[in-house]
């Protein structure tokens, strides 16, 4: 293109000056803007200048940023509305809602004019830091550490961290030196920063160097008094939390605030709101080891006097009672052996009247059965009895029948036998008559005799024997010359 | 160091409770009542020096640190 074309010029400020006017028209209202402030300066005349950021959430980079500023007018009531509001410090670091008016001028280029912030966001934001601290602390299972700590019974060897000047100080080392029991405190100051950027890092160190004479402490004390409440952004620390969980011996931290706890306090031992609260826990503790030493010396005290004073009561009562209970036991014992001796008595008694009522009953069913038996046996008797006549007359009738018939048999019999018997003797006396010595001589036959005794035997008479022979018509006497024993028939 | 103490607090607050224990069972034995009663008094004064009583030593070891 060869043509000229006519340029349009303009001087930087006529330039500015353009962008100036689209900026007006196109940002004429004021808007709400999120973002971290990265400085924040006061100058001379009372207008606060600050820089604004925002940084990518995932890498931290920087990745807008802007000037801004808060007229004077403004600056005085908004920063001590905020301070009072939020607890912490309008400076670097901290996130911010504020309203915004967008501005272009010719020399001092793009920034923002503030108007108006909302502490409540910071509140939250801030909240929310100190929450995910919390819960990182949690998560690492080391929130509670200190707490579990046992505090020591006594506690007097403190370990004080502590801005040397503070009023807070001297407030907990007056209420220490001063309490009213007099108990004994040892402290040793181990001086820290407690306000400002440093904070973090100055109590950290101050915790090593305790750390190295740990075994003189019981405690660490923690406090900060008398400075302004926008510091407390300071104690939401993850490392000074981290070491406050480590630390091997209770702490106790009076950071003097009233509003939401601080990081510091979830994890310290022992979270008290000022100096002076720390100073009189304390004492309160040692005056609870007091109480406990006064109760013991008490209860030793009496236990003893009452149990001197028991075994005193008892050998009293020993005493006293033996006698009336060896009586008593003798009383008793006569008792029983009365009331066995009359319930021996009393149960032989009736035992002898129960074996009496049974024998009476027993006699009783034995006359009873004698007498049915003999009424029995009588009637049977009876009735035999009534039967015996009968019975005897038919057996004689009997009787009398078999007899005559008897009789006639016999008489039967006697007639027949002494037919007989004639016929018998009959014939005997004619056998008698045939058979008599006369008749039997008469037949040529002779006895005998020897000495008057008739001879049977021939072996009865030997030689010499004078013999007299018997005939019918007389006798003969001899002498034997010879005996024959040969028989004849 | 602080001087060490043939017991410490906690041991000899342990002690009187046993004692304490020990008298209020019912078979504490009498004739002991008096050895308990000396050694209760030697831990109490023990135990209250802790409270009262300043350690020179301990303060001495303290104010080298600071």
């Amino acid at each position: 293109m060869s043509e000229e074309i006519s340029k349009e010029e303009f001087s930087l400020f006529e330039l500015n000056a353009i962008v100036k006017n689209a900026i007006k028209t196109c940002f004429p209202n004021r808007y709400w803007i999120r973002a971290e402030l990265s400085e924040v300066r006061e100058n001379y005349s009372g207008h606060c200048y600050v820089e604004f950021v925002e940084k990518d959430k995932r890498t931290n980079q920087i990745i807008a940023k802007a000037r801004g500023q808060i007229w004077a007018n403004r600056w005085l009531l908004m920063r001590s509305y905020f301070e009072s509001q939020t607890g912490v410090r309008f400076e670097r670091g901290i996130n911010v809602l504020v309203e915004v008016s967008v501005e272009f001028h010719e020399l001092y280029g793009y920034s923002l004019t503030i108007n108006d912030i909302d502490p409540d966001y910071t509140i939250g934001d801030m909240a929310k830091l100190r929450n995910e601290i919390i819960a990182r602390l949690q998560n690492e299972g080391i929130l509670e550490m200190n707490k579990e700590l046992e505090m020591p019974e006594v506690v007097n060897r403190i370990a004080v961290i502590s801005s040397a000047t503070a009023a807070g100080y001297e407030d907990f080392m007056n209420q220490l030196d001063n309490n009213e029991q007099k108990f004994i405190f040892y402290t040793a100051l181990f001086p820290a920063i407690m306000q400002g950027a440093n904070v973090e890092k100055s109590i950290i160190s101050a915790l090593d160097r305790i750390y190295a004479n740990i075994e003189l402490f019981d405690v660490v004390v923690i406090i900060r008094g008398g400075g302004a409440t926008s510091e407390l952004n300071s104690f939401n620390s993850y490392d000074l939390a981290l070491n406050i969980t480590q630390f091997p011996i209770p702490v106790i931290v009076g950071i003097g605030h009233e509003r939401d706890e601080t990081v510091l306090d979830v994890v310290a031992h022992t979270r008290v709101k000022t100096p002076t609260a720390a100073a009189e826990f304390l004492i309160s503790n040692n005056q609870i080891q007091e109480d406990i030493l006064t109760d013991i010396e008490i209860s030793i005290r009496n236990r003893v006097s009452f149990l001197i004073e028991n075994e005193q009561k008892k050998l009293r009562s020993f005493s006293e009672k033996i006698p009336l209970i060896v009586n008593n036991r003798l009383l008793e014992e006569k008792n029983i052996i009365q009331g066995l001796s009359s319930d021996i008595k009393f149960i032989s008694q009736s035992r002898i009247n129960n074996e009496k009522n049974k024998l009476d009953n027993l006699n009783n069913s034995v006359a009873n059965l004698v007498n049915r038996r003999i009424t029995y046996e009588k009637n049977r008797l009876n009735i035999q009895g009534s039967r015996i006549p009968n019975l005897i007359s038919n057996k004689l009738q009997t009787q009398n029948l078999k007899l005559s018939y008897v009789e006639e048999r016999i008489k039967n019999a006697i007639n027949i036998r002494m037919s007989r018997e004639v016929e018998k003797l009959e014939n005997m006396t004619k056998i008698v008559a045939l058979a008599s010595p006369e008749n039997i001589l008469k037949k040529g036959y002779s006895m005998t005799l020897k000495n008057g005794k008739v001879m049977k035997d021939v072996s009865d008479l030997n030689k010499g024997d004078k013999i007299m022979t018997v005939f019918e018509n007389g006798s003969v006497e001899s002498v034997v010359k010879n005996i024959d024993t040969e028989k004849l028939f | 160091m602080a001087k060490i103490k043939e017991k410490s607090y906690d041991e000899a607050v342990s002690e009187l409770e046993e004692i304490v224990t020990k008298l209020q069972s019912n078979d504490c034995e009498i004739d002991k009542l008096r050895e308990y009663t000396a050694r209760s008094v030697e831990l109490l004064r023990l135990c209250k020096e802790k409270l009262y009583k300043t350690d020179e030593e301990l303060k001495k070891l303290l104010e080298e640190i600071e």
